[in-house]
């Protein structure tokens, strides 16, 4: 083998490919030479035509694909499970303790609300379409009462103003709620 | 460049977010490597990166399997860049022709073999190659397209020859020649003497 010819399979073929050229490369300085430059060259080589593309371009493509990407057909149950877990209420109360009261409050309010329309709805029956008969219940119902007069219902509106004293102390510029914005709630 | 698995080939026509994703990861150094070795430009291959991955997302559900990925993707990033420089003014011809040097020739390089260079030959010589990438970079521009791009599939993963034959469309004792004459051509222009820089005060 001439070392022409090695030079010339070295350029494409790799050392343990050809037992030949492998004893003609352990035999000869020169081409053992050349085996080392060309090691070096393809060193040099691979690290510059094999480039990764800059972060901000694969940054770009990254999105890209999000783009193109077509959503799951999830089951609605799936997607509403989703939507739920996303709602973290224990983190979301535990930094708000005002808003704990606030809506126990609320819910007070309703409840009390809810009775007084469930016992004025019990006291009466009424008739669909019997306009005379709707005006009297009207005319008969409590609220006619004390928007015609004057007479205080003493209980309901205590009850009522100490709602609304309760929401006071333990909202944000309350004396309650200032001292509890201090302090975080730890709910389970 | 990894060869996409089919089914995630098949998840990526579906839709399926994660798989357009892992594609785009792993066919991105492949595309702008090859959109470098033809534009030379790093402004220009990123506009051509994002062009041909814009390209594959629409054809994406074209892509039947007849031939390799890696092939298919090949030959839409070089019509892409093809018509990118020729947009540009700068058209470079067929990636086909053969190796026999087209445009670039180095003068110092021509009818030279690397056989008869004595810093490749004489152990006594150190051989230095330049080895900065501006330099390597300029270097490889002075090759036709059809070596470079074969030098680049050649030196990505280190792919067969006939791997490299399949993508390009070529007969193998073509890409052979084509990844000879360029390493011979840039082994003798990366280790001959710099010529004078002017002096930067």
């Amino acid at each position: 083998m001439q070392c022409v010819d090695v030079t010339e399979r070295l350029l494409v073929d790799k050392l343990g490919s050809d037992p030949e050229l492998d004893r003609h490369v352990a035999e000869c300085t020169r081409c053992g030479h050349m085996v080392r430059g060309l090691d070096r060259l393809d060193a040099v080589l691979t690290s510059t035509v094999v480039l990764m593309p800059p972060l901000e371009l694969q940054y770009q493509l990254a999105q890209l694909a999000l783009e193109y990407a077509r959503p799951a057909n999830a089951s609605w149950w799936t997607r509403a499970s989703a939507v739920l877990r996303q709602v973290n209420l224990a983190e979301w109360l535990a930094q708000r303790p005002q808003m704990v009261a606030a809506q126990g409050l609320a819910a007070i309010m309703l409840a009390l609300a809810s009775w007084q329309i469930f016992g004025w709805m019990t006291a009466f029956q009424p008739v669909v379409g019997d306009a005379a008969y709707a005006m009297q219940l009207v005319a008969a119902s409590p609220a006619s009462v004390y928007l015609g007069g004057l007479p205080f219902d003493l209980q309901s509106m205590g009850i009522w103003s100490a709602v609304g004293i309760v929401g006071w102390l333990i909202s944000e510029n309350g004396w309650l709620g200032r001292r509890l914005s201090a302090t975080r709630l730890r709910l389970p | 460049m990894a060869e996409p698995s089919p089914a995630l080939v098949r998840r990526a026509q579906a839709g399926d977010r994660d798989a357009l994703s892992t594609l785009v990861q792993s066919q991105q150094t492949y595309v702008y490597s090859i959109a470098m070795s033809l534009m030379h430009n790093p402004a220009d291959a990123a506009d051509m990166t994002q062009e041909a991955f814009i390209r594959l997302m629409r054809s994406l559900g074209t892509y039947r399997a007849e031939t390799k990925f890696t092939t298919w993707l090949y030959r839409l990033v070089t019509n892409i860049c093809l018509d990118g420089l020729r947009r540009r003014g700068r058209p470079i011809g067929s990636l086909d022709e053969p190796s026999s040097g087209q445009g670039g020739e180095d003068a110092q390089t021509s009818g030279e073999r690397l056989a008869d260079t004595d810093r490749w030959t004489q152990p006594e010589l150190e051989l230095e190659l330049r080895e900065s990438a501006t330099e390597v970079r300029s270097a490889l521009a002075s090759l036709p397209a059809a070596q470079r791009l074969a030098l680049t599939l050649h030196y990505f993963e280190d792919q067969r020859y006939e791997d490299i034959a399949d993508v390009m469309g070529l007969p193998l004792n073509t890409v052979k020649s084509h990844i000879r004459r360029g390493k011979e051509r840039l082994a003798l222009v990366l280790s001959s003497p710099a010529e004078e820089q002017p002096c930067s005060a």
